[in-house]
């Protein structure tokens, strides 16, 4: 079995959060999570095929979930509502931060967190209720689309005892995930 | 989907492309949020390339109007009115038609997509209380620059 990487990493390559200002006037708040300026901090042009919103109660954790080729995808993920503490794993085998993970705090001030593909994606709520939107840049293929169990891989979660589906707690640990992701995929 | 952990929706996928019949080609994503009795609206923007809008809600409720602004469109000048919660799925706002809602509860939170990089010369509007529309607040909290602008009757639809 190989050894878990469990350094806390500052930075992956290429995953970041894209920032974006929250306007706020007496009608609420405002925010433009994806335009150009965004699209410019990414290094491979971003176009949105598929978007879905969650919304999760405190202590449920999703993830970690990626789709392989030749349906990979790259994600981003904002933050309405709430407050998400959430999780990028990188499964690139060539990355010099393969098997490690960036943990970010998410909010509405935040903007969107950009996760490139080879990169698995979860997180873990925070607030009373918390609404998680993504935009991904490929469709859905059911055949592809896998993980990393989410106690495998050495984060320390906040949420003890999380609320997680049976998929999510089926999920391969990360010692048994044979990833097929390198570099050249999110470039 | 509703489960224990929450709720889940899928707002844009293929299986709604083709239901659509369209190819929505997302180049904007923005979000607002706003207290009950706030009216944002109606707006458009003036592009030559057919780009429309989608918008979907998250948390709350509103009543979304749409306003028809194609001259040769047989509802030319009227429009029309859609309940959206979050259960309710996306409403596409086709090019030509102008914008708006009044939010109905309290932490509403509306979701937009849309097919065009933003231009603030493209950027247009009908004021809100010029076309007909009952809204059911009668009060309501707007912006300035919404309470400015012009009324059916002086805005020239660049819109065939």
């Amino acid at each position: 079995m190989a050894l878990v990487d469990a350094r806390r990493v500052s930075s992956i390559q290429i995953c970041r959060v894209l920032e974006s200002k929250l306007h706020q006037d007496v009608r609420g708040n405002f925010s433009k999570v994806f335009s150009k300026p965004q699209q410019a901090l990414v290094q491979r042009e971003f176009r949105p095929r598929e978007i879905f919103s969650s919304t999760s109660h405190r202590g449920v954790i999703r993830g970690m979930h990626i789709q392989t080729a030749p349906h990979a995808v790259s994600k981003l993920v904002w933050v309405t509502k709430g407050v998400i503490r959430d999780v990028v794993l990188d499964l690139r085998n060539d990355s010099h931060t393969y098997r490690c993970f960036l943990v970010t705090e998410l909010t509405a001030e935040s903007g969107a967190l950009y996760v490139p593909r080879g990169c698995a994606h979860g997180f873990e709520v925070l607030s009373d209720e918390a609404i998680t939107n993504y935009a991904q840049d490929g469709d859905y293929a059911p055949t592809h689309d896998t993980g990393v169990a989410w106690d495998s891989f050495g984060v320390d979660w906040l949420t003890k005892i999380p609320i997680i589906s049976e998929r999510d707690s089926k999920l391969p640990s990360l010692s048994d995930f044979d990833t097929p992701f390198l570099m050249a995929d999110s470039q | 989907m509703t489960d224990n952990r929450g709720e889940f929706s899928k707002v844009l996928s293929s299986a709604v492309r083709d239901e659509l019949r369209y190819d929505f080609l997302v180049k904007e994503l923005f979000w607002n949020s706003s207290h009950r009795g706030v009216i944002r609206g109606m707006h458009l923007l003036l592009s030559d390339d057919q780009a429309a809008k989608v918008i979907w809600v998250t948390s709350g409720r509103i009543r979304s109007v749409v306003l028809d602004l194609r001259h040769s469109s047989r509802t030319f000048g009227r429009h029309s009115e859609y309940s959206l919660d979050s259960a309710a799925g996306l409403l596409i706002i086709p090019a030509g038609c102008a914008n708006g809602f009044e939010a109905l509860a309290d932490d509403t939170i509306v979701n937009y997509a849309q097919e065009q990089d933003f231009d603030a010369s493209k950027e247009a509007g009908v004021r809100w209380n010029s076309f007909g529309c009952n809204w059911l607040t009668v009060e309501p909290v707007i912006s300035e620059r919404d309470q400015q602008l012009p009324r059916l009757s002086e805005f020239e639809s660049p819109f065939e």
